[in-house]
């Protein structure tokens, strides 16, 4: 007679065999959950905002609470990300330990049950064991504290169920990995390190390549933001990724969220195929497949020992290819010898499969060979006219005359690159042929300015180079590609949207060294006027006519910020992002709407001033560098260095503001660093910013005096 | 019936079951006995769907046993160290068995666990080894399969639980369909159970044959013939499978029924003839000399 298994009654069993878990997980998501989250909510009330009125202080409470709903319960919560991880680890460990112990093997495979089934059982249980608890503390979390608290909003909720449904998707993912690390191990300890492989040797090796394209290729570039090809190699960088991406509003691809059900649904069916194959006496083996050792030997020993090289480098502080090398051969040995340690557990194995190691090793070489050669010409390489459709560059001497350097944190160099394409590209390509003409043989110290270029394709395709050239062609070719309309257009700051959506407007006389902003008083309407009459003077000016005037004033266009996790009580207007646009004489209209609104120009006198101190900048020409950068002194200067003066009667304070200008920070290898003044006046305020010195001999001579 | 066609099964280098052939009838009490790493483990484990033969096929009434529910169904498969739930206890384990084995009955398991004095309430993990292996086999024959297979299982009994299980067996055979199939390395273990015994050697059978039927077929006789004529007559008329002579005595194994063999020895007029008991072990290595294996090294 023949005996029928329900499934059922196997998945009951199952889940009973690890009620322990499921106790364990309920038991951490009630706390990191419900819990956190009312605590975080008491939290969020306890702010101290002195000098706001009631409707603000409301506002801030809601905005804390609001803050502190998406920390705990919201798809960026790293310690939620933490849970998944850890019972994703644990659900497929407990859920198929039985393939690593003989004697439960025996079991379970004599059992009247296909494969399929008991893999359906084990893998469905695992899922039930950590999701059923996830789900219900969230929604408790949700509905007894949240919505019982008066939290809740519409919107709140529904982020708050996309994130639980993103995390049980992210687990699904994470999970069916482990299984599969499971599944093609034949001990607990194989599989854990199995898990960590198959989830992190995707990113990692591609990380690896990254370091080996930035060590060894001087023209590689990575666009900043841009997501690297390595997350989508696994499902803990997908989840990372997405769920920070969600919070912060950053869009996600949507080719992220199919990569990361493929490897759910994919991996089961994986997953399928190796329990299918599975040799039942691969249990307390390391590995299922015995051909496989060999694979993972060289799979884990080539990256690792390149990434023992970076590390050693790392910890040295410079580059050296020969230690680079060494390392990177020490480190080849190392992990081939522990990789057969972890198969045998017998030290005496360790050099036992010498044609494997044979393999790593060459292969380890061979990599440093390619990149260290260069066969393919990978910094050489450069497409043919015919074959490029557009070009756009990104330099920061690209933005130096045209706005303050830190408010270029809104405005991203990716940003020029990926829209600033220029289809009158030929001077860019320019800097491009001369890029790779100042390429050094050796591989040693590049001189010259930095810019970056992207290569539109006409195949569709884009790559991008970062090159060395010299200031005079740059700022040559800037010139030149900023007589035209398209350049102007995309690249200055008139056409930003921070400038076009701005809700605010300030402005900075440069006559006065203080740094306060002049608030204006504009109705929409004048902030729109103002706004077009900058953009319209600015359009007018070329690059190489901003280098060379210096700016009279700074117009500061701002926009409302939004709350951020751990700004509690901060008022809104402090959140505001800005850009600090230069104006330069020929902004005639907008300096005068400026002054007929509110602008005062107030020059620094030397009688408001209480002190002044002045940075010179000293070249390593002069007598006075030739000094400091002596032996004596250790060589102890950086690339520049500064001689400090503080003055403080009336007179010499006149006659150092005689002898300085005020302008824009600016630095190449001519010209070196400006001058920094600080200005402490007497009503107790503070002034300061970059000068050129207009009388260097009177200055000095001043200083001798001064000693 | 479970048919053995043409099983192999290499471990790596290791080449544990070649070109094995065999029937297990329904009814009997079929023993495989072979020294340590003959393969016996791993035969059982491969009619027990456990393991894949790389060659061959493992056909239980009829129907290939490897991953196929319905023929397993029919087996229950009981290996030398069983797997008990963690912290459970006999009665505990019948339960659990019971989801995997329909017809387990769980009324005949505590009637036999309690005329073993086996308290199915106590934690497994304070059982001594032997007690384990008693409660594996209880367990194993209330399943209620037809097929029951047990490695080493009976190894490790002590004389008194040996002839209890051999009695419950006899009660499962007469009373249901019922085919143990019982591995060991102790033959004389296996000689008042089994019916049928195979010896496996180096993952091959050396020799299966229903044991009455060896009985009866091989003689040990001792006598003592003077005539030197004489007993070269008598060899040569026998078909001796082992020769001894102490002195005068002669000692010998033949084939043949008793009658046959002690007529042929009266014909020439010995001093003093008897048959003697053979045990289980002579007649294996008997038989296994003959097929050439100097076997008296591999039986202990």
């Amino acid at each position: 007679m023949t005996s029928k298994i329900s499934c059922f009654k196997l998945l009951k069993e199952d889940l009973k065999s690890r009620s322990w878990l499921i106790i364990l997980l309920f038991f951490a998501c009630a706390v990191l959950l419900p819990v956190n989250y009312q605590m975080q909510l008491e939290r969020a009330v306890r702010v101290q905002a002195g000098g706001v009125d009631t409707a603000m202080f409301s506002e801030i409470i809601n905005q804390n609470r609001e803050a502190a709903t998406l920390n705990v319960l919201g798809s960026g919560s790293s310690v939620t990300m933490a849970l998944i991880l850890a019972a994703a680890v644990l659900c497929a460990a407990t859920g198929f330990a039985y393939l690593h112990s003989r004697e439960k093997v025996d079991f379970y495979h004599s059992l009247a049950v296909k494969r399929e089934s008991l893999l359906a059982v084990h893998y469905l249980g695992g899922m039930l064991a950590a999701l059923v608890p996830y789900v219900v503390c969230t929604l408790i979390a949700l509905f007894g504290v949240g919505a019982a608290g008066g939290v809740m909003t519409g919107t709140l909720m529904a982020a708050v169920l996309q994130s639980m449904g993103f995390f049980c998707l992210a687990f699904g993912g994470i999970y069916t990995l482990c299984v599969l690390a499971m599944l093609l191990t034949g001990r607990v300890l194989t599989g854990i390190l199995g898990m960590i492989f198959l989830g992190g040797y995707g990113p990692l090796c591609f990380q690896v390549i990254q370091f080996m394209m930035q060590r060894f290729f001087d023209t590689y570039y990575v666009l900043p933001g841009s997501d690297s090809v390595g997350t989508y190699l696994s499902p803990v960088t997908l989840m990372i990724r997405i769920g920070q991406g969600m919070r912060s509003g950053r869009e996600t691809p949507p080719l992220m969220w199919i990569v990361l059900a493929l490897f759910l649904a994919g991996g089961f069916l994986l997953c399928l195929l190796a329990y299918r194959k599975r040799p039942s006496e691969a249990a307390e083996n390391a590995v299922s497949y015995h051909r496989m050792e060999s694979v993972v030997k060289v799979a884990v020993t080539i990256p690792g020992a390149l990434g023992v090289g970076f590390l050693a480098e790392y910890s040295m502080g410079y580059s050296s290819r020969v230690w680079f090398v060494a390392a990177v051969l020490l480190g080849a040995l190392l992990l081939n010898g522990a990789v057969e340690f972890i198969y045998s557990f017998d030290i005496r194995n360790i050099w036992s499969h010498r044609r494997s190691a044979g393999v790593a090793l060459a292969g380890t070489a061979t990599v440093i060979l390619l990149f260290s050669l260069d066969p393919l010409g990978y910094d050489r390489w450069r497409p043919d006219t015919g074959e490029v459709e557009a070009m756009s560059l990104y330099s920061y001497r690209l933005t130096e005359p045209l706005a303050e350097y830190y408010t270029m944190i809104d405005v991203e160099e990716a940003h020029f690159l990926e829209s600033g394409s220029l289809k009158d590209f030929m001077p860019v390509y320019e800097l491009a042929v001369e890029g790779i003409q100042n390429l050094s043989d050796d591989g040693e110290g590049r001189t010259g300015d930095s810019v970056t270029v992207c290569y539109f394709l006409k195949n569709g395709g884009r790559a991008y180079r970062s090159y060395q050239v010299s200031t005079k062609t740059l700022d040559r070719v800037l010139d030149t590609l900023s007589q035209g309309a398209e350049f102007r257009g995309k690249y200055y700051p008139s056409e930003w949207e921070a400038v076009k959506d701005a809700e605010y407007a300030d402005a900075v006389d440069w006559k006065n060294f203080r740094t306060e902003y002049q608030t204006l008083a504009l109705s929409t309407e004048e902030l729109q006027e103002l706004t077009e009459l900058y953009r319209e003077e600015t359009r007018n000016l070329t690059y190489g006519e901003m280098l060379e005037e210096q700016p009279v004033s700074t117009l500061v266009f701002s926009k409302e910020g939004a709350y951020e996790s751990g700004q509690l009580g901060m008022p809104p207007e402090s959140l505001a992002s800005e850009v600090c646009c230069y104006l330069y004489p020929q902004h005639e209209k907008t300096l005068a709407f400026l002054r007929g609104h509110g602008m005062t120009e107030d020059p620094t006198e030397a009688a408001e001033v209480g002190s002044i101190m002045l940075d010179v900048p000293v070249p390593e020409e002069t007598a006075a560098g030739e000094e400091y950068y002596s032996e004596e002194n250790d060589y102890s200067a950086a690339s520049e260095t500064y001689l400090s003066h503080t003055y403080y009667t009336e007179e010499e304070i006149r006659q150092v503001l005689s002898c300085v200008k005020r302008c824009r920070y600016s630095w190449n290898e001519n010209t070196g660093a400006p001058a920094f003044l600080q200005i402490n006046y007497k009503d107790g305020s503070f002034g300061q910013g970059y000068c050129t010195i207009t009388d260097m001999d009177r200055l000095e001579a001043l200083m001798n005096e001064s000693e | 019936m479970i048919q053995l066609k043409g099983l192999e099964k290499r471990f790596g280098p290791i080449e544990a079951v070649r070109d094995l052939n065999a029937d297990i009838r329904e009814g009997e009490v079929f023993g495989v006995v072979g020294t340590n790493g003959a393969g016996k483990s791993t035969l059982l484990r491969m009619i027990a769907g456990v393991l894949k033969p790389d060659r061959g096929e493992i056909l239980v009434d009829e129907m290939p046993v490897y991953e196929n529910p319905e023929a397993k169904g029919r087996i229950c498969f009981l290996p030398d160290t069983a797997w008990f739930l963690p912290n459970s206890t006999p009665a505990q384990m019948a339960d659990y068995y019971r989801n995997f084995y329909p017809d387990f009955d769980k009324k005949r398991f505590q009637d036999l666990a309690g005329r073993m004095n086996l308290d199915t309430e106590r934690k497994l993990r304070t059982f001594s080894k032997g007690m384990k292996r008693q409660v594996a086999v209880l367990l194993g024959i209330c399943a209620g399969t037809k097929y029951l297979l047990c490695d080493e299982t009976f190894d490790g009994l002590d004389p008194v639980m040996r002839q209890a299980v051999k009695s419950i067996f006899a009660v499962e055979l007469m009373n249901r369909e019922f085919t143990p199939v019982i591995a060991s390395h102790n033959l004389r273990e296996l000689e008042d159970i089994c019916d049928h015994v195979g010896l496996l050697h180096q993952g091959g059978i050396l020799f299966s044959e229903n044991l009455e039927e060896m009985k009866f077929h091989i003689q040990k006789v001792q006598c003592v013939i003077t005539d030197p004529v004489k007993v070269e007559e008598l060899l040569r008329e026998l078909s001796v499978m082992q020769y001894e002579r102490r002195g005068s005595m002669i000692l010998l194994v033949a084939r043949g029924t008793r009658n046959e063999i002690m007529e042929r020895v009266n014909s020439k007029q010995p001093v003093f003839a008897e048959v003697l008991p053979l045990s289980l072990e002579e007649i294996f290595i008997s038989e296994t000399e003959v097929a050439g294996y100097d076997v008296k090294n591999l039986l202990f």
